[in-house]
């Protein structure tokens, strides 16, 4: 880290913060202990170095401190002054997510802020007080026989079906085949809105699943193709096996063959097509009659069969910010904001009157209340009220 | 990996002398808080502090062509914004009063490198590194241990509030410890480890 460079070359400061390490920890020798005073008394900087950050609550209130300076704000002074926006950009005063939730909001560090039209901010909803809370980590395991298990994070265990190992671990699930010669049967890991979970399969391809997403796949994969077939979003990190191709079906004419790579699929049927997104390696989208081969970073949109569209340069850290636990919004309109605070906090969404068109921008964490999510969304100029699980957005 | 870092930061420089706005916010991500807070430790003013570390930037951005590597550019920053906390001082005659603290700012003179022990440069470099630390623990736990040693409270109340079990909370903040630690380790940050049984110590009070 470019961070401590001074620190690490500096060996004058590695002896003391050696000698400092010992001393609480009530390790010092006799020499050290004397080479320890003697350098806090050499200087009364050195003392007060010593002092303050041996003390714990000294150190909290330098990290409160240190907290306190506002990346963004500074970031907009500066940029403000020396890169003025460009022509050919409509000019859009830069917003940052300020309101009652800043201080969690803060946390985040850099980069929260939301562009907003020129309108001054509305004045503030009511707000409901029974808190909405994120979506955690749950789903359901419906097994060949079509028996359902519920999963949540809590709990391990092992539940065993023929011939496949599964084991249940803090929100994840993974299969460990055993004998490949069992009569292959398939599994549904579903979640509902506001869950999410991850799944090892059993040939070790690593999957997460979003809210309000499905995928079903084989308890063994044979010889051949391994196949699954998904709903909702679904982040994939195949095992790379050259005679066994990858194949995810998203829908009764849209699939997806890997061959050993990441990638992102949003298929939840209120979003305006499925969108399959190239982390790493190479899959070949085919719908309908056309098909086409993404190259690392490329999207395909796929809005009817037959009808491919590529965007060259997809937008990758906004892709996959639900699988850190955020949302990460680029110039997204009211509806896909809204859509996805829908799934993720299991609201429902309505529109009072015209939807008002407004474009965001912002990172903001996923485990927080949806009250602190709104109480942003408010600060940009959005009406709108809660009324139990819906959310109303007024024109 | 060290030739594709070279590289980065390569393309990076290059970028940042062409006067990229991207590679200039990289820059500014990576040491505004960082200055703000040093020059903050020598102001004492807050707003003063974020003022001249503007004004810090503004000659960095001036002589974006002169860089010949990252930690040259740190370098500058670091200095720069020490000159002019010293500069400031002066012209407001506080020295006085604040040269009781920090006798090290009676050096008057201009410097031009980091040398020799700076403990208010340390310092700030140990609560940056800290700092990510702590943001970089997975959500929950980062939260937790935020509200408990940060805001100072107690283990019930952030189970209550976050509406899990306070055996869960104990085992995160247990584990953040764990996580910070280890990430200590394998980087070999040494004068941080000092800070993390700090951290211990806090532990052992309010556990």
């Amino acid at each position: 880290m470019e961070a401590d460079q001074n620190s690490e070359t500096n060996p004058l400061l590695q002896r003391i913060a050696y000698l400092v390490s010992r001393y609480q920890q009530d390790i010092l020798t006799a020499a050290e202990e004397e080479e320890l005073r003697a350098w806090r008394d050499a200087s009364a900087d050195n003392r007060l170095f010593f002092e303050q950050m041996t003390d714990p609550d000294i150190l909290r209130d330098k990290l409160l401190q240190y907290e306190k300076f506002d990346v963004a704000a500074g970031w907009d002074t500066f940029s403000a002054k020396h890169f003025p926006a460009k022509d050919n950009v409509p000019v859009r005063p830069v917003y940052r997510w300020w309101s009652a939730a800043a201080a969690v909001l803060l946390l985040l560090g850099a980069g929260i802020y939301f562009l907003r039209p020129s309108a001054p901010p509305a004045p503030v909803a009511a707000l409901s007080t029974t808190p909405i809370l994120p979506g955690t980590s749950k789903a359901t395991l419906t097994l060949a026989d079509g028996s359902v298990i519920p999963l949540d994070s809590n709990g391990n265990r092992v539940i065993t079906q023929q011939g496949a190992l599964i084991h249940l671990n803090n929100g994840q699930l993974q299969y460990n085949t055993q004998d490949y010669t069992a009569q292959t049967t398939l599994n549904t890991l579903a979640t509902p809105r506001g869950g999410q979970f991850r799944l090892t399969l059993p040939d070790g391809t690593r999957v997460w699943l979003n809210a309000a997403s499905a995928i079903t796949f084989p308890t063994a994969f044979g010889q051949g193709k391994r196949e699954v077939e998904i709903k909702g979003e679904v982040y994939f990190e195949v095992a790379a096996m050259a005679k066994m191709p990858f194949q995810v079906k998203v829908s009764h004419q849209t699939n997806i063959e890997v061959l050993g790579t990441s990638f992102n699929i949003n298929a939840y049927t209120d979003e305006p097509g499925i969108k399959t997104t190239l982390i790493q390696g190479a899959v070949k989208v085919n719908a309908g009659n056309s098909s086409r081969v993404l190259l690392p970073g490329q999207q395909a949109l796929v809005k009817s069969p037959g009808n491919i569209d590529i965007v060259a340069h997809a937008d990758t850290a906004a892709i996959l910010a639900w699988k850190k636990e955020e949302f990460n919004f680029r110039d997204a309109d009211i509806p896909t904001v809204m859509r996805q605070l829908a799934r993720w906090y299991d609201v429902t969404i309505v529109y009072a009157g015209n939807i008002p068109a407004r474009r965001f921008q912002g990172e903001i964490q996923r485990n927080l209340p949806l009250s602190d999510v709104l109480e942003g969304l408010k600060s940009t100029g959005i009406h709108f009220r809660l009324q139990g699980r819906s959310i109303i957005v007024e024109p | 990996m060290i030739e594709e870092y070279s590289n980065k930061e390569h393309i990076l420089l290059q970028k940042f002398a062409g006067g990229e706005q991207s590679a200039f916010q990289f820059i500014f991500n990576q040491h505004y808080k960082a200055l703000c807070y040093f020059a903050f430790t020598i102001v004492a003013d807050e707003q003063e502090a974020e003022d001249l570390v503007q004004e810090t930037f503004s000659k960095l951005w001036n002589k974006r062509g002169d860089f010949k590597s990252a930690t040259n550019i740190k370098a500058f920053l670091f200095i720069a914004t020490k000159n002019a906390c010293l500069n400031f001082l002066k012209s407001r005659e506080r020295l006085h009063i604040k040269e009781k603290e920090f006798s090290y700012l009676q050096e008057e003179q201009v410097t031009t490198e980091i040398a020799g022990f700076d403990p208010v440069l340390t310092e700030t470099e140990i609560i940056q590194q800290l700092y990510l630390e702590i943001e970089h623990l997975p959500t929950q736990c980062r939260r937790i241990f935020k509200m408990s040693y940060l805001e100072g409270r107690k283990n019930e109340e952030i189970a209550t509030s976050l509406q899990i079990s306070y055996n869960t909370v104990r085992a995160q903040k247990l584990r953040a410890l764990k996580l910070i630690r280890s990430s200590l380790i394998k980087k070999n940050i040494l004068p941080l480890l000092g800070i993390y049984i700090t951290l211990l110590k806090y532990y052992h009070h309010y556990y």
